[in-house]
């Protein structure tokens, strides 16, 4: 479930996998990859704003050419994926849709930080929001799964 | 007009066990594609779980022409066997998924933003569906010989048979006995 997938453990030490070819030549175990964490819930009030957190760790250097970052959006009881933020180098607030003039960026990527704040919330926002940040080269995730992290969000 | 990309896949893809499936992914964008497109597959088990990365690519436009870097993963059931087979200036990122196997069941989602175009629909999913390599056809044909050829072989021998070695009891007795008898006189 989404909730199971979304806690805040450190995922560092107790995921190190040796990379094949390291074990072959030196024996040295090689920890690579993202982890990224976002609070399971969270519970806002009608035409209030919340700050949707996301933060992330690299085994690569984090720079402003590297990172990307996705917000995506998924309405209670749908299947269906609505892209609510992107950062490439600079922020895309969403242009269309439900977030058009709500989302905003919030974050500082130098220091890990991925978070985007939505304003004036209303009850449509209702679901599940979805974090997915890139760092060239760490795209994978550590042990090649997890590449985002996701909070269930109430209205009250 | 607003800048947008738009992101197709096909919904369901079905192929045999050592299949090399392409998964084809097109796009729209309101822009021309430019080297801070990226293309991200993702893949999903049908048994459910989280989302891996199935290979990332990045661009580079230099002399008029595009060329990729890739990032597939370094372990994990894709490693080696996924290869490029798109074109940005062609709407195409579509990538092929070599020698398939049950494992690959589930569904696959095609990303494609194209800065400032990365808003709409930037998403599109496709559902593997991968079966064991086929006996049916065999036993298709097998019940084909079986129900229609054996009889229909049987019953023409039977009736060139009849032809050839007509039996005299046998027209004997089929001979028609008219009630009207013929006398002379």
């Amino acid at each position: 479930s989404w909730l199971e997938l979304s806690t805040t453990h450190c995922y560092g030490n107790a995921d190190e996998h040796s990379s094949p070819l390291f074990a072959f030549t030196t024996g040295v175990r090689h920890v690579s990859g993202i982890n990224i964490y976002t609070p399971n819930e969270l519970e806002v009030v009608n035409g209030t704003s919340v700050r949707l957190k996301c933060t992330f760790t690299s085994t690569h250097k984090v720079t402003l050419q590297t990172v990307t970052v996705s917000w995506n959006f998924r309405p209670l009881n749908s299947g269906s994926e609505e892209s609510v933020f992107f950062y490439q180098g600079t922020p895309f607030p969403p242009n269309m849709g439900r977030f058009k003039d709500r989302a905003v960026w919030s974050g500082d990527i130098l220091r890990g930080d991925a978070s985007i704040t939505l304003n004036d919330v209303r009850p449509t926002f209702n679901g599940t929001y979805i974090c997915q940040v890139r760092n060239l080269p760490d795209v994978h995730g550590s042990n090649g799964e997890k590449v985002s992290s996701n909070s269930e969000f109430y209205l009250l | 007009t607003v800048s947008s990309i738009l992101v197709k896949t096909r919904a369901e893809l079905h192929a045999s066990k050592g299949d090399d499936v392409t998964l084809s992914c097109t796009f729209t964008s309101s822009n021309t594609p430019t080297s801070k497109m990226t293309v991200d597959w993702s893949y999903r088990p049908q048994t459910g779980g989280p989302p891996q990365t199935v290979i990332l690519l990045i661009f580079s436009y230099t002399f008029f022409h595009f060329s990729s870097r890739a990032f597939p993963p370094l372990d994990g059931q894709f490693t080696s066997r996924i290869q490029w087979k798109g074109s940005p200036a062609r709407g195409d990122a579509s990538i092929s998924l070599v020698n398939a196997t049950l494992n690959d069941n589930g569904t696959f989602t095609c990303s494609v933003r194209n800065p400032p175009d990365v808003h709409g629909s930037p998403t599109s999913h496709t559902v593997l569906t991968i079966t064991p390599k086929g006996n049916i056809r065999f036993s298709d044909v097998a019940v084909l010989l079986a129900l229609i050829l054996l009889p229909s072989a049987v019953i023409t021998v039977f009736l060139i048979g009849r032809m050839i070695c007509p039996r005299k009891k046998h027209s004997k007795s089929k001979a028609y006995r008219s009630p009207i008898e013929v006398t002379e006189g």
